[in-house]
């Protein structure tokens, strides 16, 4: 079964509300000619941002067995150029004014003002029949790791979710998340394969435009990072009055106690449906999700597993753990896991690698009632704004521009430690190359290391000196 | 120093800028610098720089250099000083 393919059947229904409404028929005649513009299956890259011109790119893709690459839109070009390199892509699905692309490519299609750029390259994509899909790891560090993503894998993810938040025709999600980062892309897939009305919009919720959307289409749902949670806490989002609204989601990484308690409080109140889920690119999107009746009897839960799928615990031998209450590596099973990963375009023909089961690197422990709670993870990442950020990548990229860095931190603060006078170099490296905000870039005298030469994280500092 | 110049500077913190920018034209979700977490953190420095609380409704509405000025002003700060 592949994701989208009899989406026919909701004709005239309204699919879209960007500036003007599209029916799911408008939609697909609009995609399938941009999937057709591409012709052979090959792949492609897509830069995407809330608009119609990706999400009938994206649709027109998958539908015609082109297989995408889902980056951001807002790629640095140096990024992008060297993704090029390593994929080879054949064409470009971008916006029409992007003067890296316009200079130096054909023009094939244009739909909006997107246009459908060819690369003129003869290399012969050796692409595995089931891949459908790539989706970066991490947003910005522009690793060129990609996940390979199958028809299965969309497609069961998307029936899963679709059944555990009970997504209907009459639902009309509106986006706060890129489609190009797995849990906004599940957002779409789950409520297109329903027959339900989109709202694309590149607002964030801290702009009225936003929130004068919600109101005028009737918003029944939007999902959210925790930074998104914190941001409608300050907004007063108790104080809002849109009748609308039915069901919020939250994934992207673990909600504060106090904040997943305002919520769930909140929301009872107004008569939403708040659901906190769990899950990686690498499983799709989604493992895991809390049922919104248990949020305040299990706060902090990850919850159980999503229809399909199931969750283990394995110990550091490998053996399964068994008993409540002690903890071990989470380990995920379910037709949503991804084929595995792709360094480069020699990749795409490798098959599954995986098996269906998925060691996801959280270490977890399951109460005497099946639900699960995350206590820490395995490797050395922290998450910016929902994105994964692995610290030994940053480090390795500020190396490749000859500064020696120590990288640490915790959820949204990610501090960079330098023994040199060099702060201001690193500052604007990160804000060109990593793309990410809230990062911390101090000078430290020395580096707290134990008598084996090994780095004390936990006895860097923390917060700058109040000099200033 | 000047409201206008702690008004710029808590700009230039906030959102990461240099100096080279022209203050005078940024707008939110326009200006690369200012997405909603540039927003957010934009918000705590004008607060803490002019002692005032920015509430809901204004921080919806504070979408440009200029009508963060306005909105400032209404709160009681006086950029001719």
């Amino acid at each position: 079964m592949m994701l989208f393919e009899d989406l026919e059947k909701y004709a005239d229904r309204p699919a879209v509300y960007t500036n003007r409404q599209y029916t799911y028929s408008e939609m697909l005649e609009t995609a399938d000619s941009i999937g057709r513009a591409v012709g052979e299956r090959t792949l492609i890259f897509s830069l995407c941002t809330n608009n119609e011109e990706s999400l009938f790119g994206y649709v027109g893709f998958l539908r015609g067995q082109v297989v995408p690459v889902l980056l951001d839109a807002a790629i640095p070009s140096a990024q992008l150029e060297k993704l090029i390199e390593l994929y080879e892509p054949t064409h470009i699905w971008a916006s029409a004014e992007r003067e890296d692309l316009v200079e130096n490519m054909d023009v094939l299609f244009t739909f909006g003002d997107y246009a459908l750029f060819e690369r003129g390259t003869n290399v012969q994509h050796d692409l595995h029949e089931e891949l459908a899909l790539l989706l970066t790891t991490s947003g910005s560090t522009g690793s060129p790791k990609l996940v390979r993503l199958t028809y299965q894998n969309l497609s069961s993810n998307a029936v899963s979710i679709a059944q555990y938040l009970d997504i209907q025709g009459d639902d009309k999600p509106i986006t706060t998340l890129p489609m190009n980062y797995s849990y906004g892309l599940s957002i779409l897939n789950s409520h297109l394969i329903q027959g339900a009305s989109v709202i694309l919009t590149d607002r964030s919720i801290v702009q009225k435009e936003f929130w004068e959307l919600c109101r005028t289409h009737e918003a029944t749902t939007f999902g959210g990072v925790p930074f998104h949670y914190e941001m409608l806490k300050r907004l007063k989002f108790e104080t809002y009055d849109i009748p609308s609204l039915k069901k919020l989601t939250q994934a992207g990484g673990k909600l504060s106690p106090k904040l997943a308690r305002h919520f769930a409080t909140v929301c009872e109140r107004k008569g939403i449906q708040f659901f906190m889920m769990y899950g990686q690119t690498e499983a799709t999107a989604r493992m895991s999700y809390l049922p919104h009746e248990m949020n305040l009897e299990k706060a902090g839960s990850i919850g159980i597993p999503i229809p399909g799928g199931s969750l283990s615990l394995q110990d550091e031998a490998g053996n399964e753990i068994v008993d409540s209450n002690v903890t071990g590596e989470l380990i995920y099973r379910g037709d949503n896991v991804s084929f595995g990963y792709a360094h480069s375009l020699t990749d795409l023909a490798n098959g599954d690698e995986h098996h269906g089961v998925l060691r996801t690197g959280d270490m977890a422990y399951m109460d005497d009632d099946g639900y699960f709670f995350i206590a820490g993870r395995m490797k050395r990442m922290i998450k910016m704004y929902g994105s994964r950020i692995s610290l030994d990548e940053v480090e390795s990229l500020l190396e490749s521009y000859g500064h020696d860095c120590i990288c640490a931190g915790e959820d949204d603060q990610l501090i960079i430690y330098t023994l040199q006078d060099e702060t201001s170099e690193i500052k604007k490296i990160v804000k060109a190359q990593l793309n990410v905000k809230g990062v911390n870039v101090m000078q430290i005298e020395q580096v707290p290391r134990n008598r084996f030469g090994k780095i004390l994280y936990a006895e860097l500092p923390k917060r700058e000196l109040a000099t200033t | 120093m000047t409201n206008i110049e702690k008004y710029k500077l808590a700009f230039m913190n906030g959102l990461e800028l240099d100096e080279s920018v022209v203050y005078e034209n940024l707008e939110l979700g326009m200006t690369k610098e200012w997405d909603s977490i540039g927003h957010m953190t934009l918000i705590a420095e004008l607060e803490d720089a002019f002692d005032v609380y920015i509430d809901s409704d204004e921080m919806t509405e504070f979408t440009s250099y200029q009508t963060g000025m306005e909105l400032l002003t209404r709160l009681g700060v006086d950029f001719r000083s």
